[in-house]
């Protein structure tokens, strides 16, 4: 078989384009099959995926960690990561379906499955999951709000892993 | 005209989309991709929408959602792909937006490489000869080969199919060329033959055509300095053609574009060769990558053009009111080196100093400290000269050539400094062969 780079690199910049993580090109003389790298993939998923997970800041960190003070904690416990949860997708940010009550409120334990909210997009409402477990800590985005790529949503306390 | 519009492209056009739309008072709301948040015009743009971390520029369904969420009234589709993606721009009409550029339909006709020779040949625009249909088995296309008359092109059916066309000299490198092309035979589209024109020109009328059935010439250009069929120099007007070849390859333009319906900026091609004999080649329905040279010779803002179009006015002025004055070349600066076979390049760009100066126009929308990314950017920057005499903005240029730093990544600035300087350039005595004729010694 030989290989032609030009077309190779033509091909990898279809895939990166097109968001596709393998491609299979044959004919009777030549078969090529093009796989990403898992780091590669993941860029990718981001894309299509619904919603992408951030770290929190490190200031919002601690503003998190000075309202449950009140109660004085004899031994410190593992701080929950908190995380922020960001729209991946551009379109309007809605917390409820049309008439409905809010998908989630602070201090809903969520689990991966659970819809968090819905981003409608061209009239057609496209549900958020959460992707992960944990509890809502605070509601960022407003009902309504127009969301574009990375705007914060939620933050998330993530469960400690069991076991 | 529009009050808002939303932005799909990036760097340079972007830039000068922006800059457009701040002087005629439009709103811009540009789409942006996480990797480019530093971009400078991001912050010219009345509002910005970020669509995604990465290579987001050809995402319909985000670009459309950022266009509603932005409320806008049109799309620009910059002049990259998603600006002759006619499936985008039927989208884009079924949703009420207008499309910056022709009807979908007269684009979907349009990158079809054979349709457009079709439409060409029936209003009598010389053609070159051709196989009229999509060549698949290799026997058929040697006899086609042999008919037409060596070398011939292999070129793709669509435009922007990412095939790079080969050239063919005779019947053992025409099966080497078919067997490379194997995989491009089945793909949509496909490949055709046609004759090739070795020592020829290439030269582009660049023509604007309004939704009223005007349709205006703003002269020609010459690219016949390209490397892998991109445009290294172009220059306006093209150097040496009698007037009536000049006149002749125009009116064939304005005819063309004319007999399709078309409305927007787009350009004409041809091959020009020593007899003054010019043939069609071509239709590029978006406008050109470098239309500083055509900008500079008739003082015409290209942009604003389209966008009055596309928002339904008639242009502002006619054929007379067209005028070239003095000479415009202009340059484009890539990452990539020409010492490897202009392999992309990049790394950080530790300093940037564009030159500036009397007749110099610097198109860019890279900074110091930049992270180049290889083939990701398409040129770092464009230089145009204009002047009075041709030899003078050869001159400026040149200066301008010394003058402008790139430092941190390997580009092609020394190739194009040398080329400027060779006495066949300056005698406006270069051919679609230069560049290859330059690096085999």
């Amino acid at each position: 078989m030989k290989f032609e780079f030009d077309k190779l690199r033509e091909l990898i910049r279809f895939m990166d384009e097109n968001g596709l993580v393998e491609v299979e090109l044959s004919d009777s003389s030549e078969q090529i099959r093009l796989r990403r790298p898992e780091i590669m993939q993941y860029e990718i998923e981001t894309e299509t995926e619904d919603v992408k997970i951030n770290p929190a800041t490190p200031e919002a960190a601690s503003e998190k960690a000075k309202e449950p003070a009140a109660e004085p904690v004899p031994e410190p416990e593992p701080e929950p990561e908190a995380v922020d949860f960001t729209a991946t997708m551009v379109g309007t940010f809605r917390r409820a379906a049309p008439g409905g009550e809010p998908f989630v409120e602070v201090g809903k334990e969520v689990n991966p499955k659970t819809v968090l909210c819905v981003i409608e997009a061209m009239s057609v409402p496209n549900e958020i999951p959460a992707k992960v477990s944990g509890s809502v800590t605070e509601i960022l985005a407003e009902d309504g709000q127009s969301v574009e790529f990375g705007t914060p949503l939620f933050r998330i306390a993530i469960s400690p892993k069991k076991g | 005209m529009f009050g808002r519009i939303l932005v799909a492209a990036r760097g340079k056009t972007a830039f000068n989309i922006i800059r457009t739309c701040r002087e005629l008072d439009i709103e811009s709301v540009a789409v942006y991709a996480e990797k480019d948040r530093q971009a400078p015009y991001l912050r010219l743009a009345t509002d910005v929408i970020c669509i995604g971390p990465r290579s987001v520029y050809q995402n319909e369904s985000q670009i459309l959602a950022a266009a509603e969420i932005g409320d806008v009234e049109a799309i620009h589709p910059g002049i990259g792909p998603l600006a002759i993606n006619a499936h985008f721009a039927e989208i884009c009409e079924s949703h009420e937006l207008a499309f910056v550029g022709p009807p979908s339909k007269v684009l979907a006709r349009l990158t079809n490489k054979l349709e457009a020779r079709r439409s060409a040949g029936e209003i009598d625009v010389p053609v070159l000869p051709a196989s009229e249909e999509p060549v698949v088995e290799k026997s058929a296309s040697l006899a086609i080969a042999d008919e037409i008359g060596y070398p011939v092109l292999v070129r793709a059916i669509e435009t922007g199919s990412g095939f790079g066309v080969r050239i063919a000299e005779d019947e053992q490198l025409l099966v080497d060329a078919l067997t490379a092309a194997a995989g491009d035979l089945a793909r949509p589209g496909g490949i055709y033959l046609e004759k090739y024109l070795p020592n020829a020109r290439h030269i582009e009328v660049c023509v604007i055509a309004d939704t009223h059935g005007h349709v205006v010439s703003l002269g020609e250009r010459d690219e016949s300095l390209q490397r892998g069929h991109r445009t290294l120099v172009a220059e306006a007007p093209a150097p040496g053609i009698a007037a009536q070849h000049s006149k002749a390859m125009q009116t064939a333009a304005i005819d063309f574009t004319r007999s399709l319906g078309f409305h927007g900026a787009g350009s004409v091609q041809f091959v020009l060769d020593g007899s003054g004999n010019f043939y069609f080649c071509g239709f590029r329905p978006v406008m050109t990558a470098m239309p500083s040279v055509t900008e500079a010779v008739t003082g015409i803002d290209m942009h604003s053009q389209e966008l009055r179009i596309a928002s339904g006015e008639p242009l502002e002025f006619s054929q007379e009111d067209v005028s070239i004055s003095g000479a415009a070349i202009g340059c484009r600066i890539t990452a990539e080196d020409p010492q490897k076979r202009f392999s992309p390049t990049g790394g950080t760009l530790s300093l940037f100093s564009p030159p500036s100066g009397r007749g110099i126009r610097v198109d860019t929308s890279v900074w110091t400290g930049m992270e180049v990314e290889p083939g990701a950017e398409g040129a770092l920057a464009q230089i145009t000269a204009h002047r009075m005499e041709r030899g003078e903005a050869i001159a400026v240029l040149r200066v301008a050539l010394d003058e402008i730093v790139l430092d941190g990544v390997t580009t092609t600035l020394p190739l194009v400094r040398d080329l400027f300087g060779h006495t066949r350039f300056v005698k406006g005595e270069v051919d679609t062969h230069f560049v290859e004729e330059y690096f085999a010694g």
